[in-house]
């Protein structure tokens, strides 16, 4: 196992230009379960440990107070903890559930056993191959040596995802990380069972009870104990099987202060298509139909994707809301998209824009991944429709090819400075798309700031020919906001022209972002969404993620208040680059599990720090989610300022679960290796 | 519905309307928690207002028909935001009651509390143009 001192330590979202910590006491990098049970068992007194995933957590959950333990070298230098497992799923599955599996229904899902450290688009990437069914070690083959045939032959899919894919499973569904599917819960729901490396080296076999699906156990406790009980793993007497709810609810999602998980056993559903359809409308006509007892809610939640998906049910729901207003300060864009499940045909695209062919060629990156490499898993532009074929493939969008560098901002200020120059020469007269939705009619407002408006057009003129296209896009938009939002400009007029071409350019960006869109490819290629050849819009980056009931009132007028803080940081010369984006999804089973209600709607709100305004809205989101009066929940993963006072009030009963189950594991809280600073200011400890 | 509600920190509380039904009932409003608000309010009448704060303070409200011991009625509260007031929490009872036994009251509560009413400065700008030289919206 490698372990190094004086490594430095940074997330992947945080200032690319420095790391988070130059320097952190020791970082290992464990290449098996042995490794994780020795670096448990011989730790000193004065050393606690805390594992990471692949860095993609902006919250202080990962941070260890000594030792690093990484199940995914985030520079990808050091062989991950990656592995697709084989041992347990299928030779240890209990035979009733063998014979059950072999029965002559088509298999409605499949299990999949993996190492904590494997990226999530590297398994969906797996997963979404066929299994030949010709080694009797992979579940497919074991299962057609059993007379089974080829039923568990795949492809096979995630039931449902984040945003995004290159975080750890691991890391992702213990945080709580869950996508916009209302129809289920979270990242977290789909697994069945982990195995948990404790302080002290005990180790832990941790399994959901499902005697509907898996009856009357999944796995069988002889052959785990053969397996695992084994003296390389410090014998029969340090290897313990649960089967407890309590305890699997809890472990679920705990944020690292159980121990380390090792491996994860994973339920998959068939391979699916999705449809995908986005559209641009008003945040003020639609947030009164987000509450179940609206009149028009079936617009958001029971809509019909039409002759591409007959008669299914929508399943997804996000809404992106602009914070930056228009029509004189009193409408907001949002960007409306929902989901169906559609037939999956051979011809359904997706799987060579976002995952590729098998590397054959790369033993280096096979070994270093722990898995089969893929040309384009975690490193292509997200999946973009034809333009004039919805399921056919297309370029890379505009937008996403203008994240690999800062460009995208040159060709919106070109035409935000055109149509103010129209504007300004036609005396008022000439009234482009944009500027006739930034103002409002009804009053003769804007013509009065038309001699503001000529300096403003010379200044953004004057931005766009010292352009440099190697800035990152938020550093191309402080600088444009310093010009536009000054406050110090003594000019009354030009101050307001200022503010007016500044919402003139956020809408441009907006629209450009979540204008509509429809098209139908594979279930990973619509939902993991990341463009992994970013360089420029989501880097730096300040996020915080709020859970409510989705029937709550006070839902929207959070994102009320969100607005109304932006216009007033506005008039301070500040504002906020990035978006609000709700999410709707079904409840969880794990105990601190962000998705509480049947329908929880998460808000995230995420901007880029290189503008001035962006991490205080951030912060002003967290401090009014913690207010009582709001009563927020935080996600784990993301920017989380709650003290344990607050967890307490907004967990109630399930905390007391929870801390009833890492009693059982920690011996009442003496193992307190895996405390950290998070865990204590947030109350996740005995 | 609710027959408590819980507030945190101060509040302005304002009635707003009140409709009551043919058996003369009376209506209490029941404040506790508060530091110096805390009583028992009979009759508040439209325009009655309580400033009402402390750190963690509830509202009932009760009623009684012809004389009869005072019953809670459950209260419902929706929050909204607004530029100009912050947070705001509508209280009200069931609306929709027979006439005969209608104590229907609503009550607009404002958070004073600074960390959500930051101050709000008047929107010093006129972004409009004439009428008839826009397009109409584009977006719905």
């Amino acid at each position: 196992m490698d372990i190094r001192p004086n490594q430095p330590w940074t997330r992947r979202h945080d200032d690319p230009r420095r790391n988070l910590f130059a320097s952190v006491p020791l970082t290992a990098y464990p290449q098996t379960l042995a490794d994780l049970i020795e670096l448990c068992r011989d730790r000193p007194p004065e050393v606690r440990l805390h594992a990471a995933g692949s860095h993609w957590a902006l919250s202080e959950s990962a941070i260890s107070d000594h030792t690093f333990i990484e199940t995914h070298d985030p520079r990808n230098v050091l062989p991950a903890m990656g592995r697709t497992l084989w041992e347990v799923v299928p030779h240890c599955l209990h035979d009733a559930v063998i014979q059950r599996m072999r029965g002559p229904d088509p298999a409605s899902s499949t299990l999949v056993h993996i190492e904590s450290g494997k990226r999530i688009y590297q398994l969906y990437a797996e997963l979404g191959e066929k299994d030949p069914c010709t080694d009797g070690k992979t579940l497919g083959g074991y299962m057609k040596e059993l007379g089974a045939g080829e039923k568990y032959q795949g492809p096979w899919a995630f039931e449902t995802l984040g945003g995004a894919g290159g975080q750890t499973v691991v890391g992702a569904f213990s945080t709580g990380t869950h996508g916009g599917d209302f129809v289920c819960g979270a990242l977290a729901d789909s697994v069945v069972a982990m195995h948990l490396v404790a302080d002290g080296g005990e180790h832990y076999w941790i399994e959901a009870v499902d005697r509907e699906r898996y009856a009357p156990q999944l796995t069988d406790d002889d052959k785990l104990m053969a397996r695992y009980g084994s003296d390389e793993y410090g014998g029969p007497r340090r290897f313990h099987i649960i089967r407890d709810n309590d305890v699997f609810d809890a472990v679920l999602v705990s944020a690292g202060r159980f121990g380390i998980i090792y491996s994860a056993v994973l339920r998959a559903v068939p391979q699916y298509a999705l449809w995908e359809r986005r559209r641009l409308h008003l945040w003020q006509d639609w947030k009164h139909k987000i509450a179940s007892t609206a009149p028009e809610n079936h617009d958001l939640f029971s809509d019909t994707a039409g002759n591409y998906a007959p008669g299914a049910p929508q399943r997804f729901l996000q809404i992106v809301v602009c914070l930056t207003p228009h029509l004189n300060f009193q409408r907001n864009l949002i960007g409306i998209t929902k989901r169906w499940q559609m037939p999956l045909t051979n011809a359904t695209p997706g799987k060579p824009e976002r995952v590729g062919a098998i590397l054959t060629n790369r033993p280096d990156l096979e070994q270093r991944i722990g898995g089969t490499p893929f040309e384009h898993a975690g490193a292509a532009y997200p999946y973009s429709p034809s333009a004039n074929n919805p399921l056919a493939a297309g370029d890379a969008s505009m937008l996403d090819r203008a994240c690999s560098n800062g460009s995208f901002m040159h060709g919106i200020l070109d035409e935000a400075v055109t149509e103010i120059e129209e504007f300004v020469s036609s005396n008022g007269t000439e009234i482009g798309v944009g500027v006739g939705v930034v103002a409002a009619a009804g009053g003769a407002g804007l013509l009065a700031l038309i001699p503001g408006l000529i300096l403003i057009a010379l200044a953004i003129k004057a931005i766009l020919e010292a352009f440099n296209h190697n800035d990152r896009l938020g550093e191309h938009l402080e600088n444009l906001k310093n010009t536009l939002l000054d406050p110090n400009e003594q000019d009354p007029i030009k101050r307001a022209a200022g503010v007016f071409a500044w919402q003139l350019i956020a809408y441009k960006i907006f629209e450009s972002m979540q204008g509509d869109l429809e098209f139908g490819a594979l279930s990973y290629a619509v939902m993991d969404r990341k463009n992994y050849r970013d360089l420029s819009c989501e880097h730096n980056v300040a996020s915080v993620e709020v859970f409510f009931d989705a029937d709550d009132s006070r839902l929207v007028a959070f994102v009320d208040a969100l607005i109304a803080f932006e216009i007033e940081q506005e008039f301070r010369g500040k504002s906020f680059l990035g978006y609000a984006s709700l999410r709707f999804t079904g409840r969880t089973r794990a105990h601190l599990g962000m998705e509480r209600w049947a329908r929880t709607c998460a808000i995230e709100v995420a901007g880029l720090k290189d503008m001035s305004g962006s991490e205080e809205m951030v912060e002003y989101a967290a401090q009014l989610a913690l207010n009582p009066n709001f009563g927020g929940i935080l996600h784990w993963g993301q920017y989380n300022p709650s003290n344990s006072a607050q967890v307490a009030s907004r967990f109630g009963g399930s905390l007391v679960s929870w801390r009833g189950a890492l009693a059982r594991i920690t011996a009442n809280g003496a193992r307190d290796g895996f405390s950290n600073e998070f865990t204590r200011r947030t109350g996740l400890e005995t | 519905m609710e027959e408590l509600l819980i507030f945190y920190g101060r509040w302005l509380l304002l009635v707003e309307e009140i409709r009551v039904g043919a058996g003369a009932p009376s209506m209490r409003l029941l404040i506790e928690g508060t530091e110096g608000a805390d009583g028992s309010y009979l009759n508040p009448q439209p325009g009655f207002t309580l400033d009402a704060s402390g750190a963690e303070w509830q509202m009932r409200l009760q009623a009684s028909f012809d004389l009869q011991p005072y019953q809670s009625r459950r209260l419902e509260r929706q929050f909204e935001f607004s530029l100009a007031d912050g947070l705001i929490a509508l209280c009200m009872t069931e609306p929709n009651q027979p006439a005969a036994f209608r104590a229907f009251i609503r009550i607009r509560c404002v958070s004073q509390d600074p960390d959500i009413r930051k101050p709000r400065t008047p929107i010093p700008w006129d972004f409009t143009i004439p009428e008839g030289r826009r397009d109409p919206a584009p977006h719905r």
